[in-house]
């Protein structure tokens, strides 16, 4: 069995991104920007499409320096280190150049700290390589603060949620020898929030539980009540919800006499 | 410059790489073979390919290819998606997964191809298990604990004498099998 996630609207929308950066037009600017929500698959399209086009993939941590940033992708090109932000520079521009391959950055939101995002620029200057920014929803907003970077972006690509279709795609391959049901599907892809990831594993579950009750057919009735992964936290429980009630009963009240005072018996 | 500058420098260009002890050794003392190198370097005539492990500097003529790990290749191959693959889902994957997300670039990884790969990987120590595979139900969990870098390890068979008295193994010349 050979699967394959290609077909995926998120995959299909980076590839279809990245080809058109890499055969544009001479004279137009190679930078894009892939961008959307926090688990709605952004890193699986930067998987498949890497893969597809042979890129090197750097993923940006909130506590790198411009030194680290310039280090990691001369890593990643597989460079002996040189010494100074400026000669990494050259030596990566200059090995992107020869080869053209595309260089992903993934969580490029991180770049905006520590005018990093400069040096990303730099880079594509160097190379005229395809750089493709892949970050948070807010990235092409934030891109705009500065000037020459937003002017160097050929296209600004959407990233989608995952919806039925995607979710019948996911199913052969993560459900493989079960049919599961399109009630089941649909209450997955509502409960998943377009999460790809989670689609995958509450299909794995679903195979699971069908194949442990020698089932064929993965249904809402077989899934019974069992809860999602949803990627929500657990709601909070009510400490007074697990206190056993003390029933105070009638004999145990005293009544009050005139004064305020209990009566005696 | 004296003869011997000119000497030691038509000596050291045919080597592919050299140390101070190196240019020393073709006839100066160690102070005017430091001198030397650093004077070639200033002038762009070789320049540093690498730091050993003890400070030892190694360098290289400039119109001489880097020695050691060449740039990463961009020929697609079936360790080499998977490898990727497993870099970007780190934290948590399965063959499935792999396969899946490896499928890509002209390359064909099924799933047995993918569980074998893991297999070795956690052999070698660069994966751990998260959560068992229960056969035919569930497949097995991983997470890449040792990223080494951009270049996908792969198995390869050695040919060699191993020596039982002395556990040693010396690779035959020629390398792999």
């Amino acid at each position: 069995m050979t699967p394959s996630i290609a077909p995926l609207r998120n995959v299909a929308a980076l590839i279809g991104l990245v080809e058109r950066v890499q055969t544009r037009a001479f004279g137009l600017p190679g930078m894009a920007t892939f961008y959307g929500p926090s688990g709605w698959g952004k890193t699986t399209a930067v998987t498949v499409a890497a893969n597809e086009y042979q890129a090197h993939v750097v993923q940006v941590k909130d506590c790198w320096t411009p030194t680290y940033f310039a280090q990691a992708i001369l890593r990643e090109i597989g460079l002996t280190p040189v010494r100074g932000v400026p000669a990494m520079v050259d030596a990566i521009g200059a090995q992107l150049a020869r080869t053209d391959r595309p260089l992903i950055v993934d969580d490029a939101q991180y770049l905006l700290r520590k005018r990093m995002i400069e040096l990303a620029r730099d880079i594509y200057e160097s190379s005229q390589a395809p750089v493709i920014l892949v970050g948070e929803e807010k990235l092409p907003q934030d891109l705009t603060r500065w000037e020459n970077i937003h002017n160097r972006q050929l296209a600004w690509e959407p990233a989608l949620a995952c919806n039925l279709s995607d979710a019948e795609k996911l199913a052969p391959i993560y459900a493989a020898g079960v049919d599961v049901a399109a009630d089941l599907l649909g209450a997955i892809v509502d409960a998943s929030g377009g999460s790809i990831r989670r689609v995958a594993i509450n299909l794995a579950r679903a195979k699971e539980l069908a194949m442990g009750r020698g089932r064929r057919l993965a249904d809402l009735e077989l899934w019974g009540n069992r809860v999602f992964d949803t990627g929500q936290p657990p709601a909070v429980r009510r400490v007074d919800d697990f206190r056993p009630v003390a029933t105070r009963s009638a004999d145990t009240v005293v009544p009050l006499g005139p004064g305020g005072k209990a009566v005696r018996a | 410059m004296s003869d011997l500058f000119e000497r030691l420098w038509a000596e050291v260009r045919k080597l592919d790489e050299f140390d101070w002890q190196a240019v020393s050794n073709l006839g100066c003392s160690r102070e005017t073979a430091v001198r030397y190198l650093r004077h070639w370097r200033d002038s762009g005539k070789i320049r540093l390919s690498r730091v050993a492990r003890n400070g030892k500097r190694w360098y290289a003529p400039s119109d001489r290819p880097l020695p050691g790990p060449q740039p990463v290749t961009g020929e697609a191959t079936p360790e080499g998606n998977m490898w990727r693959a497993m870099r970007c889902l780190r934290n948590s994957f399965t063959p499935l997964d792999l396969a899946a997300h490896a499928n890509a670039g002209g390359v064909e990884v099924t799933v047995e191809k993918a569980r074998a790969y893991c297999r070795q990987l956690l052999a070698s120590g660069h994966l751990r298990v998260l959560e068992m595979a229960i056969p035919g139900r569930r497949e097995a969990a991983y997470r890449l604990i040792e990223d080494t870098g951009p270049r996908a390890p792969k198995p390869v068979r050695l040919a060699g004498i191993l020596d039982p008295n002395t556990g040693e193994f010396a690779p035959a010349k020629g390398g792999a099998a």
